[in-house]
């Protein structure tokens, strides 16, 4: 992808204008992360620079107007994702990635799409967005973080499982949903693990 | 097996009344020791719409009237993969196209499903 960095710079320009100040350094902040695990994974930087900005850009759009989208780019969200508005900016994201950034990596396009709820067929560059969002610098203290931080850079496999595991107990303590892809990825993750 | 007692009867409450309701294929798995967030996998699958929304309704009353709380009832009009997070048991209900799209057994093979008949019988 020869777009960078020109590209990415006119994209970091606009989602400064268009997130909130704390949204905008949260994206600053997994762009951060996400680099930061490309490096120790041995991962090309660039398709993670792209996914880490990308992820959030539809965060503040409306859900209306967010189905709208998804219909509009030919973004093919399955039916059970329906009962989950937390995740449709995901797919909104991928569809303007397509759309307005001529972003055609799927690897970075299905990162966008599942980084709420991880995937169980997800490559390396979504199991890092997925961390990445959880363990970017604005979201915990360095001491809340540093502990899963430095597994995540030797085991991202373990780290991945230990966020949605928390991320899960979490929700059920507060009687919410769990989207299952999230149940299925933690699944396939400690499945692979037991018979490794 | 030895199953806690609430779980082993919320699968069972979950299979009969997915079978009673002629779901397709009821498959339950034991994912205990792999999984920490549950000890069993059901998976069942519904031929219809109709169907779909028949079983659901009934494994939630019947969760109701063996004294558990069934999970939050969600909009069920997707009628392609619904899950039921009951804590111990996970009970997945889809339609065939879904189920062998998603094909969560091939994740664990043979090696971890419980004869589900043993849970249809008294």
């Amino acid at each position: 992808m020869n777009l960078w960095p020109e590209a990415s710079d006119r994209l970091v320009d606009q989602l400064e204008e268009q997130l909130k100040p704390k949204r905008f350094l949260h994206v600053l902040g997994v762009l951060h992360t996400a680099l930061g695990l490309a490096a120790s994974h041995g991962v090309p930087p660039e398709p993670v620079a792209w996914a880490a900005l990308l992820h959030d850009m539809c965060k503040s759009v409306n859900k209306r107007e967010l189905l709208r989208m998804i219909e509009r780019d030919g973004e093919r969200m399955p039916p059970e994702d329906l009962e989950f508005p937390g995740i449709w900016h995901g797919w909104a994201a991928a569809g303007e990635a397509r759309r307005c950034w001529g972003i055609r990596d799927e690897q970075i396009l299905e990162a966008v799409r599942h980084h709420s709820t991880g995937h169980p067929g997800h490559g390396v560059l979504g199991r890092i967005l997925v961390l990445a969002d959880h363990l970017e610098p604005n979201r915990n203290s360095a001491a809340q973080r540093r502990p899963i931080l430095e597994r995540a850079h030797r085991d991202l496999d373990a780290a991945l499982a230990e966020v949605l595991e928390s991320k899960i107990f979490h929700m059920r303590a507060k009687d919410q949903p769990v989207h299952p892809r999230a149940l299925m990825t933690l699944a396939s993750l400690q499945t692979v693990a037991k018979e490794a | 097996m030895t199953i806690r007692n609430s779980t082993e009867t919320k699968v069972r409450i979950v299979a009969r009344a997915a079978d009673d309701l002629k779901a397709e294929d009821v498959l339950v798995l034991d994912v205990r020791g792999i999984c920490t967030f549950t000890d069993f996998f059901l998976i069942a699958s519904a031929g219809s719409r109709n169907q779909f929304r028949a079983i659901l309704r009934e494994i939630r009353s019947r969760l109701s009237e063996g004294g558990f709380t069934p999970p939050r009832a969600e909009d069920e009009d997707s009628g392609r993969w619904v899950v039921l997070d009951l804590g111990d048991v996970v009970v997945h209900l889809f339609d065939p196209r879904a189920r062998a799209h998603y094909n969560l057994e091939a994740l664990w093979g043979d090696a971890h499903s419980v004869d589900t008949a043993s849970f249809l019988t008294a």
